[in-house]
Parts: C-alpha cells; structure tokens; sequence
C-alpha cells in the first residue's frame, strides 16, 4: 500500500451465505417462494439475498427442483 | 488426519522438522549423534537443517542403514516392498513378531532413536493474509506443542492420531537392490523366520511338515487384469454417494439401507476371470474408498469427495494406496468380510501386518517363478503371533490370502494368475507389480490409447478398457453415469451428472476438450449443444456458501477500494463479496467492525424507553439485520450517504411483520437476539391487537361513590345489583340505563343521599 494513502473504513462481515444473480426474476421467484421463508433474510441488493447461516442446502435443493443449476461457491481452503 | 505415502514424498521435510520440534533437547542430541555423527554438540536450527541435508547424501543413509539391527533393517524391507512409508506402530512391531523376532518395540524404538523413522506429528498450520488477520480479531493463543524426552515416552501417550511412524522416503529407496532378508519361499515353502533363523541357525522349519508342490519356473500362462477394476467400481460407490452419503451407527455399523447399497448387485458383481468370491465386496470397496481418500469420514457419515490427487498422477499413486487401502481396511478383512470395528473396544486386526508381509514375500521369490498362496499362508500361520501357537480358533485358520490375491491384488493388475495342472491358483508379481515395488513409475503412466470413447447421439458413452487409466476413469465419473462395465463400459450423459462436474470445477470447455480428445469419432453436435445448454444455465444462479462480504460507508469508498486492486464482486454501491480471504489487503482497510456468521449474533439495538424507538449500533450489527429492520421498523433518520440507524415500531410495520408469518415467539426471540431484552408492551400491542376481541367505546351512567365501603356493600346486596350492570371501579358501578329510576329509590330507602345526575356535557 502507497504509505500516503489513507486506509478506507470498512465493515468486514465473514462466512456469509449469499445467492447471486443477475437475472430479477430469479430472484423475485426465489424470495416468493413460502418454503424458503425461514432460510432466506432477505434481499441484500438488487442482485443477491442473504441467507441464514447454515441454510444453503434446502435453498440448493428448491432452486433444483424449480429447474435451475445453482453454481456453488465454496470457501477455498488456506 | 493420517497422511498417505503420496503426502509423505511430497512433505517429508516439513514432517521431519514438526517431528524434530517435537523431541527434548537430549533426544535431539542423541538422534543428531546417531545420525549425523557431529563433532560437538549441534544447535537445534543446525540439526534440523543438518538432517534434511543428510537424506540427500545415498552414500551415509547406506551406512545407517547397514549399521542397524537385522529386525529393523527387516521392517525397512518390508516397508520398502510394499512402498508404504505410513505405518501403525502396532503393525510395525506385529511383523517384527511375525518374523520371528522377540522384541518388535525394541526395533521400532531402534529405527526412530537412528533417525531414519520419525512419529507422525500434525503440520504447524501455514501463516496467510487471512489466518493473520483472525488472529488479530480473535486474539487466540497458539498452544505449543508438548515435547518428549524418549520414544517409550511418546509410546506411552497416543494423540489423537494414535502411534503412526514414517519412513523417509529417500531411505526407503536405498533398500532397492540389497540382498533380501526375506526367505524366497519358492525355494524353500519351509524356510525359518529370519528372526528365529538367527537366534538358533537353522534354515528351516521341520515343526509343521508342509506338503506342498514348489514350482521353479513352469510355463504356464498367466492373466494379468487391466487394473481398472476397483476405480471403476470405486467410483461407481462415489457417484451413488455424491447426493446419499453412507451412514454409520456408534456401533460402527452401517445403516440398514446403506448396507442393501453396498449389496448392489452391480457394484458386487462377479470379477470376470478371478473366480474368486470376495466377501462383503460393497464394504471392501466403502473401505478402500475411505482409505484412499475417494469418500471422507464426516461423523456418522461417509461422503464422496473430491477424485485423489494420485489418481490424476496416472497409475504408481494411485495403485500404490489402493494397495495400502487393502492392507489395512480397519473394518474388513479378506478372512471374515466385514467385521466393524466397535468405537471405543480394544483394536486387534493382524491382517494389515499379515498381508504386507505377505506381498513382501510374495516380492521376495525368484523372478519368472510361481508361487501357491498356500505356501505363504502356511508360513505366515506358522509365524505371525495372531495364528502362533496351539490354541488358535479354526474359525481364524479360515483360508484367506488366496481370496485377497485373487479377489482383490490380482484386479489392480500387480499380479499374474495362473492354475496349476491341479486347478489350483498360483500367483507372482506382474510387470505392474515388480515395477511398484521397486518405487519406480510404473510404465505408461497414462494409457497408450488416447482415443477410447464412442459417444452415441442417444447421450450414451462406449469407453473401451484398454484407454481407461484412473485419471480418464475419475473425468468420466465426474460428467457421465456409470450404467455397465464390462471389457467396454458404458456410460450415460444427465443434467445432473454434467452439473455435478460442473460443480467439481469442471468447465463446458474442459469437458468438451475431453470428450474431443478421447473420441474414436466426432463428437456429435448435438451431444456438444446439450452440454453447452446444461452448463450455461448454471452460471446464472451463483450461490457463495461462506463469503467474506465488505461494507463500505459509501459508493466512493468501495470505488476506492477497488481503485487499489480490490479483487472483489460488486454487490451494491457500499458492498463487495470476496471470495477468497487470502487474495485480499487488509492493510488497506481500516477496520469499523467484523462480524462472523457461524457465531451467534451479539445485541446490536438499544431500544427506547417506549419500546417503539429502535437504534442499531453499527459497530455491532451485521447484513441479517440490515434485510430484518425494514420488516420490523421505519427509517426515522437518514445518516448523510449512509444507511438508518434510527428507526421506530409502528402499527403498519407490526401488519408487515404479521403478514410474513412471525408469530409472538418469534418476535419475542427476534427482540432478544437483537436487543437483548424481551419487546416492550407496546410491541406487543400492536403486534397482536388485531388479534385480540375489539375494542368499545360506549356511554355508561356510572354511581359514583366516594366510599369504597359503601360501594362495597351495594355490590353485595343482590336487590341493588339486579339494577346494575357491572362494577367499574372500586367506587364506581355501573347501572342499568333502564333501572335508573329503581336505583333511586333503592338508595333513597337505605338512607343514602341522592347527589344528582351529572350529564356529559357538565365539565
């Protein structure tokens, strides 16, 4: 880091379950689904959702059953 | 976790060294003087740069070697045959017994006092960006390491691990090409122990005469398998436990639905040309597969994992834990099939130890020439301390290394089979095996033929044998469906199977390249478009399991973050999702808060003295917050650039609340976790007022009173109280609005004085 720079502020929020997608609807259809009420907080911006910690599977297996094929992204080991 | 010989080649250095940092300053230096034969004494820093430099050097591990006694020179030998280098000390000192020897621990401590074995310790975890920077959120302590002064000291406290020792790898090599001490029982099916042979120098053993044919080298023709047997079959067992991992019971036990899937009749199906019935096969496999890392131990559960390394490498890795996953299978044997371990009983399995000594004679007879596994059984029954002696259970004299080298060595195409004029099986070392044991790459570490795939526009794959290697075989599992395998197999292109593979980090591209390269044909177009279709549908759904996320007070301090080189995904003007915690600078970044998902939530809102004000600390609060207050509360003050920290209950965000489902225990759970302190009465009024009976206002005439005695008795005396309709107060009763004249003269005729009535519009 340039020592002139200042360091920005940030809030680091770790291990976090989101879904990601650029498509609105998917996400509309995945936040009106009543199944998914109690996995999903809800929507963090326009284009991703924050789920509750640990309730990525249901969410995995709706999002199969309702046709999609989710991408899964997992926290690379150190 | 125990490492494997293939993570033993790969970080024997850094194992030595945690093994070293392990030992006291006086067994240091009486390892370094074993060892490295210094002048003086040497400074730790120098042993241990001294021993890593020593195992470079072929010449001094010869003399080592040589200066050791017979029984661990023998375990080394042993070791070096079946190429493992990861070894239970308890096998260890089994063998050292078995071949006749009287103090295995005495050559065991012997190797690890001469340094050329060391204990199996955990590796210190490596530093990183990330690990650095919990460390400085959570402030935890490391714990150091306890240190031991000798071995019988280690011996006497297992870890967690238990006692696992292993061989350098470089010493191992060296004993390829010196004279065996192992007897060459196609010679001499007699041949004494080596141990009990130098204590009392005879060269064979006349106690149990043993009748059997000794075979020179006759010319029989011998079978050798592909070798593809197992890591189909293997990954046939990963493919149906990818969605249904195998359960376990405390005893050990599988599930009684998980036992009928290792029963499938097509992973237990007849091995063509063994002729050999292997017991419990499905659970062998389970077991291998475990052993070599395919499936992982979660608790009660057996899950499949990623393909191993090795089996990428080509043939030598892989064949090589395959081997090792079947000397030591903890819960099966080739005598009695499955036969689980119970948790917590005393552990007595001497097959591992039998079977190693077992492959090592089995390397140790003349090349060309053929050997009866009953001649090896006979010797090691005669031998080993689990079958020595004369009160042995003819249960445990069952026949058992015909079934292991038919039914389980002879598919991995180490051996060559072949049946004498009697019909009865005789085995010797392959090409495959001899190579294995010598620790060099086995030839033709992928296989000749690269073009082995017939892809049908029905989304069928023929995969023909002969180009199949374990590389090929764990790519294919990855995106196709194994439905058959016999001399070609078949196999079936699914959604879910090519989505499975793209999961495992396969791409369209790579799994087209791979079907481009391997087949005997084009590749129809259509099977090409199918694929393209099934993968590109999945990047449109992206879900993070356990992201790093960073929340910026505004869009121009995200913006700057990125301007610095931020590797991160925009979620929004102040969020950016990572990845990949290691890729990140936090020195950049002066950190506001930090939050950890998997921990519980601490309170982060104070609320105020009516329940309703609600203010969120920002220092404290986290995203799951951020997606609950717009349910429950409205912004009241809006931070300049920033999001609210103020808001306030009311009644239409308690109808929101109602209208997603949330019942009382709900909010009330909500309020603790959030505030700390159950929701305040007016909460709850508005949260359940719609709920509750309806609400009337409606004039009443009330008598009023100014004694409660005197009210009092009113109320008892029932005459007056048929004219009433209910008591409002303790002074105050409500009176029939028909009754009031009847009310008068009841009081008038008690003696009370009559006060008037006072209408509503009288202030």
């Amino acid at each position: 880091m340039d020592p002139g720079q200042s360091r920005i502020p940030v809030k680091v929020h770790r291990r976090v379950c989101i879904l990601r997608s650029d498509d609105p609807i998917i996400i509309e259809e995945v936040l009106s689904r009543k199944k998914l009420q109690n996995d999903i907080a809800g929507r963090l911006t326009p284009s991703s959702v924050l789920i509750r910690p640990g309730r990525t599977e249901p969410i995995i297996a709706e999002l199969l059953k309702l046709g999609h094929t989710p991408k899964i992204v997992q926290r690379p080991q150190s | 976790m125990i490492p494997n010989s293939q993570e033993i080649a790969a970080d024997w250095s850094l194992r030595v060294e945690a093994a070293l940092g392990r030992y006291d300053g006086e067994l240091l230096d009486g390892v370094a003087t074993r060892l490295l034969k210094p002048r003086g004494t040497l400074p730790r820093e120098e042993v241990l740069d001294r021993t890593i430099e020593f195992f470079s050097n072929p010449v001094q591990v010869d003399r080592r070697i040589s200066a050791l006694d017979p029984a661990a020179q023998i375990l080394l030998e042993v070791a070096a045959k079946s190429q493992k280098t990861v070894w239970f000390v308890g096998n260890l000192v089994e063998i050292v017994l078995g071949l006749g020897w009287k103090d295995g621990i005495g050559a065991v401590v012997g190797l690890l006092e001469s340094g050329l074995a060391y204990p199996v310790f955990q590796l210190p975890t490596t530093p990183s960006p990330a690990n650095e920077f919990q460390e400085m959120t959570t402030a935890a302590p490391l714990s150091q390491p306890v240190q031991f002064g000798n071995f019988l000291h280690w011996l006497s406290s297992p870890g967690p691990m238990g006692h696992n020792l292993f061989f350098v790898p470089g010493v191992l090599e060296r004993m390829e090409g010196k004279p065996p001490l192992l007897p060459d029982l196609s010679k001499n099916p007699h041949a004494r122990a080596p141990g009990r042979d130098e204590e009392d120098g005879q060269q064979a053993d006349e106690s149990e005469p043993f009748e059997e044919v000794i075979y020179g080298a006759p010319p029989f023709p011998g079978v050798e398998a592909d070798g593809c047997e197992w890591f189909i079959r293997i990954s046939l067992l990963w493919q149906k436990t990818q969605k249904n991992p195998l359960k376990m019971t405390q005893a050990g036990e599988f599930f009684k639905k998980d036992q009928e899937r290792l029963e499938d009749s097509q992973l237990v199906a007849p091995i063509p040309e063994s002729n050999v019935v292997v017991p419990d096969l499905g659970y062998w496999l389970a077991e291998s597969a475990r052993a070599t890392g395919v499936l992982q131990a979660v608790d009660i559960e057996l899950q499949a994992t990623d393909f191993p390394v090795s089996w990428g490498k080509g043939w030598t890795g892989a064949l090589r834990e395959l081997l090792h996953g079947s000397f030591g299978a903890s819960g099966w044997n080739p005598q009695d099939g499955w036969k689980p371990q119970v948790p917590g009983e005393p552990v007595s399995n001497p097959f591992p130890s039998a079977l190693a000594i077992a492959f090592s004679l089995l390397g140790s007879i003349e090349s060309g020439s053929w050997i009866s596994p009953r001649v090896i059984e006979a010797w090691i029954l005669r031998n080993h301390p689990w079958w020595a002696g004369q009160g042995v259970r003819p249960s445990r004299r069952k026949p058992f290394l015909e079934t292991w080298l038919a039914g389980i060595v002879w598919p991995m195409g180490l051996v060559e089979m072949a049946k004498d004029p009697d019909g009865k099986l005789l085995f010797r070392l392959s090409a495959s095996g001899k190579m294995l044991m010598s620790g060099a790459s086995l030839s033709g570490e992928t296989r000749a033929i690269p073009k082995m795939l017939l892809i049908q526009p029905n989304l069928e794959i023929m995969a023909f044998r002969q180009g199949l290697d374990p590389a090929r075989i764990a790519k294919l599992s990855m995106f196709a469906v194994w439905k058959a395998f016999g001399p070609a197999c078949m196999l079936q292109l699914t959604p879910d199977s090519v989505y499975r593979a793209l999961e495992l980090g396969e791409s369209f591209e790579s799994v087209r390249a791979f079907l481009d390269g391997h087949s005997t044909r084009p590749v129809p177009q259509a099977i090409i478009d199918q694929i393209g279709s099934w993968a590109s549908k999945r990047e449109r759904v992206v879900i993070h399991t356990s992201a790093m996320v960073l929340e910026f007070s505004s869009a121009t301090d995200l913006e700057a973050a990125l301007g610095r080189g931020l590797m991160a995904v925009r979620l929004g003007d102040r969020h950016a999702l990572v990845d990949n915690e290691d890729a990140v600078d936090f020195r950049m970044f002066r950190l506001s808060g930090s939050r950890d998902y998997r921990v519980s939530p601490e309170p982060c809102i104070r609320q105020g003295p009516d329940g309703l004000d609600l203010t969120v600390d920002e220092t404290k609060s986290d995203l799951l917050l951020e997606t609950e207050l717009p349910l429950l509360a409205d912004p009241v003050l809006q931070k300049i650039g920033g999001a609210a920290n103020r808001h306030r209950i009311t009644p239409a965000s308690m109808a929101r609340v109602r209208e997603r489902g949330w019942n009382l225990e709900m909010l009330e759970q909500w309020f603790r976790t959030r505030t700390g302190e159950s929701p305040k009465s007016s909460v709850k009024l508005f949260f359940l007022a719609k709920a509750r009976k309806s609400l009337v206002i409606e004039p009443r005439i009330i008598l009023q009173s100014d004694e409660e005695e005197t009210t009092e008795g009113l109320w008892q005396w029932q005459e007056f109280k048929a004219v009433t309709l209910e008591r409002v107060g303790p002074c105050a009763i409500s009176i029939h609005p028909e009754k009031v004249e009847q009310a008068k003269s009841m009081l008038e005729s008690v003696g009370l004085k009559w006060g008037g009535m006072i209408s509503q519009k009288d202030p």
